[in-house]
């Protein structure tokens, strides 16, 4: 289990041939520059005197967007204002969040009312107790009544408002929040967008395995990107075409461990409070937005495998997912972004 | 005396008379005129509809003219179209027997047949270059 979060200073980044690469939010962060050669940018910046077709000044850009993520949303973060919101969840303070904090608890209860309350960030409390542990909130006091505004009983789904909006930005919360999928795909939307306003039109950006790409990639093709093996294969299951896309994963490869003998990950049903057993091993989610298809991936793999199909169906969602035995299937709109299936022999 | 003065007494008899009667005459006349003004006044409505009427009838018959023709038409075109029912109905028939034969056909079909084996050798080709690969994400 990685516990430790952070982003290393970008003096430990690495470039090497427009490719960044760092940590953040306790994943690898990666920046690669597509379509232009970034010597071909640099000539052009040096002749156009334009400081904004220039890639490293887009990886400062990058890592300045998530280091400020990580400063409003992370919750291993001791000093992180989310850490400070769900100290006091149940004390009756209300705290003043920043845009960014704001943004994305109002953008988290937009989730958790789309998807009938199968996406719920109030799932921390028990993550802690399964022993996925962040920076510690033991001031806080979930579940009391003053905590639950909302009248939802701790840790059963709810669907009342995740966040309450007073005027002059005050905001409330009854429950810790754990902010970490959704907040990642918000970081990349932010970032993407201020990367787009900076002059790139052509980049792969990834954040743990969320990948957002936009333009083309450095051979002047479509970016091609692997469905990874939740097994821990070399080999992606399949590999996908895209252009401006955006895909993120729930996956229980990396966040598994065991408590008094018993297997658990991360993904928490919060219907149960408990890791959820639906027969799924990975769900990826491919849309226009990664918070979105961050949120979708969860919902997914929350619904186990007997709905998945009917679910990413009738949301038009292009979906691969691979189930506990290792078969993976995908959705119509998914197979039309597959270029090569590793159980069809290429 | 009598005697001689009689003729002028006759004459302004007669005269009398004659103008009685001129003007008995003319009011008669004149009542009769009136008469006839009130009559022709009350006929005017009926004489216009009764216009309007034939109107109407000289409409009907033209549309009814034509109405005539187009059925003529529709009758001769039938008459051209019935021998091609006829070679169709004829056409229908035959595929009836032909379905007839098909469906014999398929129900002596065997409802299994096993087919040869077939060896097939997959050539495997290798994952295409990746850019990147998705992965577990946090949260």
């Amino acid at each position: 289990l990685t516990l430790v979060t952070g982003l290393a200073s970008e003096a430990a980044a690495s470039e090497v041939a427009g490719r960044f690469e760092s940590r953040a939010m306790g994943s690898p962060l990666r920046f690669v520059v597509g379509a232009a050669a970034p010597e071909v940018l640099r000539r052009r910046s040096s002749l156009s005197k334009d400081p904004a077709a220039d890639p490293r000044r887009w990886w400062r850009i990058v890592v300045d967007e998530f280091e400020a993520a990580e400063a409003a949303m992370s919750r291993f973060r001791d000093s992180s204002e989310l850490t400070a919101l769900n100290r006091n969840v149940g004390k009756g303070v209300w705290r003043a969040p920043s845009t960014r904090l704001r943004r994305a608890l109002v953008a988290a209860d937009r989730a958790h009312r789309v998807t009938n309350g199968t996406f719920d960030p109030r799932v921390l409390t028990d993550l802690e107790r399964l022993g996925y542990r962040g920076a510690a909130i033991a001031d806080a006091a979930p579940g009391s009544p003053d905590a639950n505004p909302a009248g939802d009983a701790p840790g059963l789904p709810g669907h009342g408002r995740i966040v309450e909006c007073h005027g002059r930005g005050l905001i409330g919360v009854d429950r810790p929040i754990d902010l970490g999928g959704i907040g990642k795909g918000l970081t990349l939307r932010w970032t993407a967008a201020r990367l787009a306003t900076n002059g790139a039109a052509d980049f792969l950006l990834e954040a743990g395995g969320d990948l957002v790409t936009r333009g083309r990639s450095p051979d002047g093709g479509p970016w091609q990107l692997g469905i990874e093996d939740p097994d821990g294969g070399p080999d992606p299951l399949a590999v996908i075409a895209v252009g401006d896309s955006a895909l993120a994963t729930s996956s229980t490869r990396v966040h598994r461990w065991t408590v008094e003998r018993r297997p658990v990950h991360h993904l928490l049903d919060p219907r149960t409070g408990e890791p959820a057993e639906g027969g799924l091993a990975a769900v990826t989610v491919a849309g226009p937005d990664p918070a979105w298809a961050e949120v979708w991936s969860k919902v997914l793999f929350v619904g186990g495998r007997a709905g998945i199909t009917a679910e990413a169906r009738s949301r038009g969602l292009a979906a691969w997912w691979v189930a506990d035995d290792g078969a993976l299937e995908m959705t119509a709109a998914a197979r039309a972004l597959t270029i090569w299936v590793a159980a069809e022999g290429g | 005396m009598t005697d001689a003065r009689r003729p002028t007494h006759l004459a302004v008899l007669l005269g009398a008379s004659a103008g009685i009667y001129a003007a008995s005459l003319a009011g008669v006349t004149a009542l009769q005129s009136s008469a006839d003004r009130a009559i022709i006044d009350a006929r005017a409505p009926l004489d216009a509809a009764t216009v309007s009427l034939t109107g109407g009838h000289d409409a009907l018959e033209s549309d009814l003219d034509r109405a005539d023709r187009a059925y003529g038409d529709a009758a001769a075109r039938y008459d051209r179209l019935a021998p091609r029912l006829d070679g169709l109905e004829t056409s229908l028939d035959t595929l009836a027997g032909t379905v007839t034969q098909v469906s014999g056909a398929a129900k002596a079909l065997p409802g299994r047949v096993t087919l040869p084996k077939v060896t097939r050798t997959v050539q495997t080709k290798a994952a295409p270059v990746t850019h990147a690969t998705t992965g577990a994400s946090g949260g």
